[in-house]
């Protein structure tokens, strides 16, 4: 307690202050004094209810920011991991030769270093004599035929980050979309073109001549860079000339309707 | 004038022992140990709260809490600013609760209630009693208009007799700050009760 006379006799707030303290002491109720009193003495005190109850004292609101920015932050953290798609997984291959992945050399019969290298947005050559088959179970699969150089894409994500964009420098790729794939977008570019795909089953061979695409089921689009974009029906074909503006469309090749239904047919387990 | 203001914010230090009986709820104890603080603590939360029902359920609030943490008491300091600590812990519960904002929202200038629970009982001077009557119930209202940092500030400084560092320690902030609420206290009263004072 303090001398508040000595304490205030810079204030400069005189009538204040004897308003202030002219107030009369509130007197409380006798009987609520009493009854106070005696249940306080008692110990009963709280047994009788208030008028309103007072909630207990709250935390401090850093401390309920903080609580509530790590709340976020987890479910963040956890939404973010729930929508990773399956990684990318390489099966294996019955050919001989290497996958050149971002420059490193890697057997292709050693499925599981190959997995353990191969990321979204890898560069990859497949210096090998047979096909070898890249899965993101449910969501998508990739073949590369010997001599192919893509940039893989990153699978799409289960609520977003849903589209994705895959590079093929040359060769052939086939793909084939699963039933987590429906709704999401892929976009695969060649040299000379550009391929929409949304849940199909296709060819893209990228040649020196052009582009051409090749597709079993679905629909996709196909258009040079800069130019308009085809629809390419189930069983057709659509061809991007090297510098080209106008794509000429037809029946899918003759060749690749085996070799996509064995694909479709093969990933089916691991797809759907 | 301040020197009686003063006089009733001081309250004699209870001596050890009967501390001591108060950590074991005796109740000869607890009964002197309610009489020395119940006025303190009524006083206070009624000039925090400004409403006497309000005032009434934070004061049984302050005494269940007083009751139940008696044995933490330690009887070899004077439990003044422990009890004024529980007693604003309380007021400022409720000044966070819905029921409270809402009733603040609702309660009218007229309502005879809000006003100060004392009534002067000078019965031969009607006419005086009743000015006084309304001279306070605007100082009143014009402290409970003030922000609750604020009128906490003049509250414990004016009525407890509290220095700046004790209001800090209440309040959780510092010494400055409080001397700072305390001042600005003050203007904001001096502009409410500007057309009185003249």
């Amino acid at each position: 307690m303090i001398d508040r006379e000595a304490e205030n006799s810079g204030d400069g707030e005189p009538e204040v202050l004897g308003r202030i303290r002219g107030l009369t002491p509130p007197r409380a109720e006798p009987s609520f004094r009493e009854r106070l009193k005696r249940d306080f003495v008692s110990g009963s005190v709280g047994d009788r209810p208030r008028g309103v109850a007072i909630s207990p004292h709250r935390r401090r609101p850093i401390l309920g920011w903080a609580s509530g920015l790590s709340a976020a932050a987890a479910v963040a953290f956890l939404v973010a991991a729930l929508n990773q798609p399956p990684r990318w997984t390489a099966l294996p291959s019955g050919g001989s030769g290497n996958v050149v992945v971002n420059g490193l050399s890697i057997p292709v019969r050693e499925t599981a270093e190959l997995t353990r290298r191969i990321r979204p947005g890898s560069r990859i050559r497949l210096e090998s004599t047979k096909e070898l088959d890249l899965v993101s179970s449910g969501v998508l699969a990739m073949q590369l035929s010997p001599g192919t150089e893509m940039v893989l894409p990153p699978p799409p994500g289960r609520w977003f980050g849903r589209g994705a964009r895959a590079n093929v420098a040359g060769g052939l790729l086939r793909v084939t979309t699963g039933r987590r794939f429906h709704g999401a977008r892929l976009a695969i570019t060649t040299p000379d073109a550009t391929v929409r795909v949304t849940s199909t089953t296709l060819a893209v061979i990228a040649q020196p001549a052009g582009t051409c695409v090749c597709v079993l089921e679905g629909t996709a689009h196909v258009g040079p860079h800069r130019g308009a974009m085809t629809r390419v029906r189930p069983g057709s074909r659509c061809e991007v000339a090297h510098g080209g503006q106008t794509p000429k469309t037809g029946d899918m090749l003759d060749a690749e309707r085996p070799r996509l239904v064995d694909l479709r047919d093969r990933m089916q387990a691991v797809m759907n | 004038m301040t020197s009686s203001i003063r006089d009733r914010t001081q309250t004699a230090v209870p001596s050890v022992v009967v501390l001591e009986a108060v950590r074991r709820r005796e109740p000869q104890a607890l009964a002197a140990f309610f009489e020395q603080h119940f006025d303190r603590v009524y006083g206070l939360v009624y000039r925090l709260l400004g409403d006497r029902h309000w005032a009434e359920d934070a004061t049984q609030e302050v005494f269940l809490k007083l009751h139940r943490a008696a044995h933490t008491l330690d009887p070899d300091r004077d439990p003044g600013a422990w009890v004024t600590t529980i007693a604003y812990n309380v007021c400022r519960d409720l000044w966070r609760s819905g029921a409270y904002r809402l009733s603040r929202q609702s309660i009218s200038i007229d309502d005879p209630d809000h006003g100060d629970g004392a009534i002067p009982s000078n019965r031969e001077d009607p006419e005086g009693e009743l000015i006084a009557a309304e001279r306070e119930k605007l100082v009143q209202d014009a402290i409970g208009r003030l922000p609750e940092s604020l009128r906490a500030a003049v509250v414990l400084r004016e009525y407890q007799g509290f220095s700046y560092e004790e209001i800090a320690s209440v309040t959780g902030t510092t010494p400055v700050a409080a001397r700072k609420r305390y001042s600005r206290a003050l203007a904001e009263l001096g502009k409410l009760l500007e057309s009185t004072i003249k």
